[in-house]
C-alpha cells in the first residue's frame, strides 16, 4: 500500500528517476490530455476493455451452458477451453504473431480458399491491429470466464429447473428467467475481473505489436511502460499509471455496485 | 449434480468444430517448434516429419543466440517457488493476526487489502524501483521476489482471512489448554485445516508470478538473472522470423504450467471459478 501511495505522489512531479524532483502540479495530466498519442492510448484502453468484457462474458457463458452438463467429451472440452488461461500471455502472443503474420498460416488459409482479397498484414494494419489484440485476449480468457460461470451453474439447484419444466417453460425461457438471474453473482465476478484485465492490457500489446503501427495499438499500460522505462520520464509515466489506477478502481467499484444492486433486485 | 445427457447432434458438431478451431494455434505451436525455419513458413500445418529435435537442444542451451531458455527456466522456477513460499508464510500469519484480533484497526486493514488487490502494479513500481536500486538489488532475484511478495500479499491475506474467520476457535483453545504456545498452535493445529486455501493461494500466486511480464521486464531485462518472460521477449524480437526457434522457446516456457494444470485441473478450475472466494 505504501509504494502505490508514493507512486501517486510522483505523478505530480517531473522526476526523471535520478536526482532532484520538483512538484509541477497538474502539468503531467495536462500534457497527457493534450497529447494525441496518449489520447489514442486512452481511447484504445476503453474500447478494448468494453468490447473485451462483453464478448469474453458472452462466449464464456455460452460455453459454460453448453458444457455444464456431463456428456462424452464435455470434460475434455472444458479442459481445452481453459488451457490458454494458464499460459504466459507473452508466449501466447508469439504464437498469434506467427498466425497473423503476413506470410503466416491465416493468410495462407485465406489464399487456399480463394479469399485473397482479405489477406493483409493483420498486426500492421491500423484498422485491424487493435482488434487482433482483442482476438488473442478472447482466446486466452474465454475459458476463465467459462469456469466462473460453470461454478455458478453448479450452485443452482436442479429442482428449480424441474419446477420450470413442469410449468411448461421452453429451454430459452428457462435460461432467460431462471438460469440468468440466478447467475447474477457470477456475472458480477466475471465482469469485474475481466474489466480489470481488459483495462490493464499490456503483455499482449508488447508481444504482438509493440504499440504499433504508429502507436495505433498503445494502451495506457503500454504507453506508461514506454514513457517510464524506455524514455525515463518517471513523473509523467507515473501520471499515466495513476490515470490507469483511477480508471480501474472507479470502473471496478461502480460496476460491482451496479451489478450488486441488480442481484438484490433479482433476489427480491 | 448435473444430469448426464446427450446433447443434440448439431450442438455437438458445432462444439467440436469450435474446439478444433480453438486448438489450431496449439497444434501450430507444437508442430512448428519441431520444423526447420523454412518448413515453418512454407507448410505450417503439415506434420513435422522428420521432427527437428535439435531446435530444443539449441534453445535450451542458448547456443548461437546467447539466450539460454534452460537457464531462464531454472530462474523462473526459483523466483516462483521462493515467492510462493514467502507469500504463504507471511500471508497466513498476517491474516491469522487480523482474524483473531477483531476490532476497528483490523477491519480497516482488511478493507485496505481488498482495495490493494485491484490496484495495478504499475503505480507502485517506480518508487519500489528507486528504493531497491539504492539497495543495489535491481537485476537480482531478491528484488523481484520482494516486489511480488508486496504485490500479491493482499490477495493472500484476503484469501486466508475469510477462512480463518470461519474457523471455530475451539481447537485452538483446546491446544492452549494442553499447553501449546501460539506458534505451535498455529503451525500444528490451524494450518493443517487450511490445506484447501493454501492450495488455492499457491496456485493463484504461482500462475500470476510465472506468467507476469511487466515486473520481470522492468527489474530483470539485460540482467544476469533472466526469467522465462524476459528470455522469450528477447528471443522473439531478436530472432526475426525464426519461428521454429521462437516456438521452441515458447513451448518450453508454457510446458511447466500446462503440466501442473493437467495434474491439478479440478483444483485449478475451482480456484479460478470461485472468483476470489477461494
Amino acid at each position: 500500500m505504501i509504494a502505490p501511495a508514493f507512486g501517486a505522489v510522483y505523478a505530480f512531479t517531473d522526476w526523471s528517476g535520478l536526482g532532484d524532483l520538483s512538484f509541477i502540479g497538474l502539468a503531467n495530466f495536462a500534457e497527457i490530455f493534450a497529447s494525441p498519442a496518449e489520447r489514442t492510448a486512452l481511447v484504445n484502453t476503453l474500447q478494448l476493455a468494453v468490447v473485451f468484457v462483453v464478448l469474453v462474458n458472452a462466449t464464456g457463458l455460452v460455453l459454460a451452458v453448453a458444457l455444464y452438463r456431463t456428456f462424452r467429451p464435455s470434460h475434455a472440452l472444458r479442459s481445452l477451453f481453459f488451457l490458454p488461461a494458464v499460459m504466459i500471455p507473452l508466449s501466447v502472443s508469439q504464437v498469434w504473431r506467427f498466425v497473423l503474420d503476413y506470410n503466416g498460416p491465416l493468410n495462407g488459409v485465406l489464399r487456399v480458399v480463394g479469399l485473397d482479397q482479405l489477406t493483409r498484414n493483420w498486426l500492421g494494419d491500423v484498422d485491424f491491429a487493435l482488434w487482433m489484440v482483442l482476438l488473442v485476449m478472447l482466446w486466452q480468457y474465454t475459458g476463465y470466464a467459462m469456469v466462473i460461470y460453470i461454478a455458478g451453474l453448479a450452485s443452482i439447484s436442479p429442482d428449480i429447473y424441474e419446477a420450470g419444466a413442469i410449468d411448461g417453460a421452453s429451454p430459452w425461457q428457462r435460461f432467460r428467467f431462471l438460469t440468468l438471474p440466478l447467475l447474477a453473482p457470477s456475472v458480477t465476478i466475471a465482469a469485474v475481473l475481466m474489466t480489470i484485465t481488459g483495462l490493464g492490457t499490456f503483455d499482449q500489446i508488447l508481444g504482438l505489436t509493440g504499440g504499433g503501427p504508429a502507436g495505433a495499438t498503445n494502451t495506457l499500460a503500454s504507453s506508461y511502460y514506454q514513457q517510464t522505462w524506455v524514455n525515463g520520464r518517471y513523473g509523467y509515466g507515473t501520471a499515466l499509471a495513476l490515470l490507469l489506477t483511477t480508471l480501474v478502481v472507479v470502473v471496478g467499484l461502480a460496476q460491482a455496485a451496479v451489478l450488486r444492486r441488480q442481484e438484490e433486485r433479482i433476489d427480491a | 449434480m448435473p444430469e448426464r445427457t446427450r446433447p443434440a447432434p448439431a450442438l455437438l458438431v458445432l462444439l467440436l468444430l469450435g474446439a478444433a478451431l480453438f486448438a489450431a494455434p496449439l497444434y501450430l505451436l507444437v508442430s512448428v517448434s519441431l520444423k526447420s525455419t523454412l518448413g515453418a513458413l512454407q507448410s505450417p500445418f503439415s506434420l513435422p516429419v522428420p521432427p527437428q529435435w535439435a531446435n530444443y537442444t539449441t534453445v535450451l542451451s542458448g547456443a548461437g543466440n546467447n539466450i539460454s531458455i534452460g537457464a531462464s527456466l531454472v530462474n523462473s522456477v526459483l523466483l516462483t517457488g521462493v515467492s510462493c513460499v514467502l507469500l504463504v508464510v507471511v500471508g497466513s500469519t498476517t491474516a491469522y493476526v487480523l482474524a483473531r484480533n477483531p476490532g476497528r484497526t483490523s477491519d480497516v486493514l482488511y478493507l485496505l487489502t481488498v482495495v490493494a488487490i485491484v490496484i495495478p502494479s504499475q503505480l507502485g513500481i517506480a518508487p519500489l524501483y528507486s528504493w531497491l536500486r539504492e539497495l543495489g538489488l535491481v537485476g537480482t532475484p531478491v528484488a523481484v521476489i520482494l516486489v511480488y511478495v508486496f504485490k500479491q500479499m493482499p490477495l493472500s491475506i484476503f484469501l486466508y482471512t475469510g477462512f480463518f474467520r470461519r474457523l471455530p476457535v475451539t481447537y485452538e483453545e483446546a491446544a492452549a489448554l494442553d499447553g501449546a504456545n501460539r506458534l505451535t498452535t498455529f503451525v500444528r493445529v490451524v494450518m493443517p485445516q487450511m490445506t484447501t486455501i493454501t492450495g488455492t493461494a499457491i496456485l493463484l500466486n504461482a500462475l500470476y508470478i510465472w506468467n507476469d511480464l511487466f515486473v520481470q521486464l522492468v527489474f530483470l531485462s539485460g540482467s544476469a538473472f533472466p526469467t522465462l518472460p524476459v528470455a522469450i521477449y528477447t528471443l522473439s524480437f531478436g530472432e526475426v522470423s525464426q519461428w521454429n526457434v521462437i516456438f521452441t522457446g515458447v513451448f518450453i516456457s508454457l510446458l511447466p504450467m500446462v503440466v501442473l494444470y493437467l495434474f491439478t485441473q479440478k483444483k485449478m478450475m475451482a480456484s479460478f471459478g470461485g472468483g476470489l472466494k477461494g
